[in-house]
């Protein structure tokens, strides 16, 4: 017979191990100090440089972004997603554009569109859950995972590598907001 | 969610997904896996619930989610024997240890629906909705899960029936 208390206390025997834990704890704190580190590490945005987004503390800083801008000597495009940028004291930054990515319902269909290129992936949500959508310029690597939420609506992160890196290492993803509109950077 | 609250949250919360994913996948490290993954998403999306049970729920709807999608990888396309469990609670007490085997030995389905509603206190509508599934299916897998459990532990138990839905 089914014994409900003393299933419970079976389980209750169960634990997650404490390292396992601290991992997962460690990461966010990493992930935040990495982002007060470097915060130019991933893209730069201003009217002349249109393509490339502001990832990092200083979005929210108008002062701070246009003296980047104005600090930037040249640049030399590597990629479509990708800008070496040399700045006045000779530094030199790497900048990551991300794909400008919607996903919007349009009847009945899930429509992907990743810089302007629409993409169906209804039949593609509704068989794995998921979406993937890759590209490859230059060696330089960027991936928009679209998925479903918790509510069954279409969630998407997008991520961008710089030529030489893994898109795994990437230390910056854009996400969706769950509406779909893009406001949310997660370090 | 600042540290300090993310930090409580995952140590309220850690056991909880563990063995939701452990009655998922019946694999420590997978488990501990998908504990992880669950948390970090948490982190992620900013802890904005409206209280916490709805922060409770979500997590177990992620946990059951994120269990599914590592059962159907390729990574993972093959079934646990029992004997290669690295988790036996209760080994010191044969009844206990007779009956949490007998639990693993179900369905994925089956499992879920029993941890869920026996050890979290789910009700059929929260099992249905962390599952994904009707509320009368749950009723169902619930019943059915019994009367598999009670044929098993009077003797009369049947083979595994190996299958990859949760």
């Amino acid at each position: 017979m089914f014994d409900p208390k003393l299933y419970h206390e079976a389980c209750s025997e169960m634990h997650v191990s404490e390292e396992k834990l601290q991992e997962v704890i460690h990461m966010t704190e990493q992930n935040k100090k990495r982002a007060i580190r470097r915060p130019l590490r991933v893209g730069l945005a201003a009217a002349a440089l249109c393509a490339l987004t502001v990832v990092g503390a200083s979005a929210a800083n108008p002062e701070f972004l246009e003296e980047i801008v104005l600090s930037i000597r040249s640049t030399v495009v590597v990629s479509d997603y990708q800008e070496e940028l040399i700045m006045e004291d000779g530094s030199q930054i790497t900048a990551l554009r991300y794909p400008d990515v919607s996903v919007e319902e349009r009847d009945g269909r899930t429509i992907l569109t990743v810089d302007g290129a629409e993409t169906d992936i209804t039949d593609a949500l509704s068989e794995d859950g998921r979406y993937v959508w890759e590209a490859t310029d230059n060696g330089s690597q960027a991936q928009v995972i679209v998925t479903l939420d918790e509510d069954g609506k279409p969630v998407w992160v997008a991520n961008v590598a710089a030529a030489g890196e893994e898109l795994e290492d990437s230390e910056v993803s854009l996400v969706s907001e769950p509406s779909g509109k893009r406001t949310h950077i997660v370090d | 969610m600042t540290e300090e609250t993310f930090e409580q949250v995952v140590r309220r919360y850690g056991d909880m997904l563990y063995r939701v994913a452990f009655h998922a996948l019946r694999n420590r490290a997978d488990a501990e896996d998908v504990t992880q993954t669950v948390l970090l998403r948490l982190y992620q999306q900013g802890g904005r619930f409206d209280s916490e049970e709805h922060r409770k729920h979500w997590l177990l709807r992620v946990a059951v989610n994120e269990s599914r999608r590592l059962l159907r990888s390729a990574w993972r396309r093959r079934s646990v024997p029992l004997e290669e469990w690295t988790e036996r609670p209760a080994e010191e007490d044969p009844a206990k240890a007779e009956l949490f085997q007998a639990v693993m030995a179900l369905e994925p389905k089956y499992r879920l629906t029993i941890y869920l509603y026996y050890y979290e206190g789910c009700s059929v509508k929260e099992v249905a909705a962390a599952l994904r599934a009707k509320e009368s299916t749950v009723q169902t897998w619930l019943q059915r899960a019994r009367d598999r459990l009670r044929r098993t532990l009077s003797g009369d138990g049947e083979e595994e029936e190996g299958s990859s839905y949760v």
